[in-house]
């Protein structure tokens, strides 16, 4: 069953927040799976990264002189999109899926977490997650979530 | 003083590590690290396989993550339960790292000054610390090549600055250990009089019994009055002179770093920010210098991988009642 679904546009200001979702399992759902995706993934033109990709340069040199790693500008990039998830249950932190992958997918039981996670004592109840937009570069960023719910061997669609 | 190579900087599979967790600790093994910590971004989830692997290959586990947040990076040791990493706004980092050390951990800055938003987010450590009383230690030396970088000569700025200030924050290295690249890095040794344990690390890392290196290991002992004083310890107010025994050893890690890329050229005291004394390095020596007015440690420069003049290995300092 479908436990939650959400579309999102974030943009480059959003950057730096958290975005809180929950949803709540009812007792006959043994695991959930959480498919988690962003597009796109990446600022790839070079003339939209060089921009900011200076302003880390300047400010990792702070005024000194280039002789020091001499990281060149043009060498970085494309610049990704750093978009992760994280999860409580009643309360305990079970971890970050803290990966740079544009589709996700993570399972939890009360036997087995994907990496990241650790498993709940009891799967039914309420969930509560945040969306960590680490960096969003890219000018628009569409962002899909779906948490699904399974009884036994079976999805049941809600 | 036993020494004890650890590395307490490192991520698998379990955040963005290429590392599974076996792999980790087989490569820390090849290095000859005798102590472990998985500090994954903002997870402890490859915690029980590490415990369980590395006790198999004799290294000792420690745990902890890494805070990885807007505002900085930040390495949570040792942490009985769990501070909420998520809604600490630039301001609150003190709360939060009471809250670890009421918890029992200990919190280290990680590489403060290294390239960051959007390359790397959140690098840069912009968290605002109002008391600089409360970190356990800093990274100075990150990732690899760290001597070469000016992200180290940052770090090694604020450090002095804040022993200048009167804090006694640890200086450490960070191999931030993401997958198996052969590069060079640094290497934390912890000096402790027993065997190694997770008390012992976490104590020599509170109480800056730590000596840092790029390849031969440089450690140092104050006596005074009869006593003798670990890297960390404290000199009684009053003395006038120390004995400093310095000794480097190039026999560690023999297979892990290029002797011929990393050469011991001489010997530098430090004392509150200056340079008291420099000579050439040998195997060990004993000097005699004035008590500082509030803290003394020892740097060996040398050649670094074609830098000349390149600080290679230092002790953490001894500190002045």
């Amino acid at each position: 069953m479908i436990l939650l679904r959400e579309r999102y546009r974030w943009k480059p200001e959003d950057s730096k927040t958290n975005v809180r979702f929950s949803f709540e399992c009812p007792e006959e759902v043994i695991s959930i799976r959480i498919l988690f995706s962003f597009e796109p993934d990446a600022l790839t033109e070079p003339e939209a990264c060089l921009p900011m990709i200076d302003r880390a340069v300047r400010r990792y040199y702070d005024g000194r002189g280039l002789e020091y790693d001499q990281i060149s500008p043009e060498s970085i990039g494309p610049l990704k999109n750093l978009i992760t998830i994280s999860l409580s249950k009643d309360g305990s932190y079970l971890g970050n899926a803290h990966c740079w992958q544009k589709n996700q997918v993570h399972e939890i039981t009360k036997m087995k977490a994907a990496p990241g996670f650790v498993c709940p004592p009891r799967v039914a109840g309420v969930w509560e997650g945040m969306i960590h937009l680490h960096a969003v570069c890219t000018l628009k960023c569409e962002g899909r979530l779906i948490i699904e719910g399974r009884v036994s061997d079976a999805l049941v669609s809600g | 003083m036993r020494w004890y190579p650890v590395e307490l900087h490192t991520h698998t599979c379990h955040s963005d590590g290429t590392f599974t967790v076996e792999e980790l600790v087989q490569a820390a093994k090849m290095n000859g690290y005798r102590a472990l910590a998985l500090t994954d971004h903002n997870t402890a989830s490859g915690t029980p396989e590490l415990i369980e692997v590395a006790r198999e290959q004799g290294i000792l586990p420690v745990r902890g993550l890494e805070w990885t947040t807007y505002y900085g990076h930040m390495v949570v040791l040792e942490e009985n339960g769990y501070t909420d990493w998520r809604d600490v706004k630039p301001n609150e980092i003190d709360e939060a790292i009471q809250s670890i050390h009421k918890n029992g951990g200990i919190v280290g800055i990680a590489h403060p000054f290294s390239l960051s938003d959007p390359i790397n987010t959140g690098y840069h450590w912009a968290f605002q610390i109002k008391d600089w009383s409360l970190p356990d230690y800093i990274e100075v030396w990150s990732r690899n090549y760290a001597p070469h970088r000016l992200q180290s000569l940052r770090a090694f700025g604020l450090w002095d600055k804040l022993l200048s200030e009167g804090y006694r924050i640890t200086a450490m290295t960070g191999r931030d250990w993401h997958k198996d690249d052969c590069l060079p890095c640094c290497y934390t040794w912890v000096g402790t009089e027993e065997e190694l344990t997770v008390k012992a690390v976490m104590d020599a890392v509170r109480g800056g019994n730590i000596c840092l290196t790029a390849g031969p290991l440089l450690t140092m002992e104050a006596v005074t009055g009869g006593r003798t004083i670990p890297c960390g310890g404290i000199i009684p107010a009053g003395e006038k002179e120390l004995e400093l025994y310095l000794q480097i050893q190039s026999d560690v890690l023999p297979c892990v770093w290029e002797k011929k890329q990393v050469r011991a050229g001489e010997i530098r005291l430090i004392a509150d920010g200056n340079e008291v004394d420099r000579f050439p390095a040998g195997v060990s020596c004993i000097r005699r210098v004035r008590v500082p007015e509030k803290w003394l440690r020892a740097e060996l420069f040398g050649s670094y991988y074609g830098l000349e003049d390149c600080r290679i290995a230092l002790t953490n300092p001894v500190y002045v009642e």
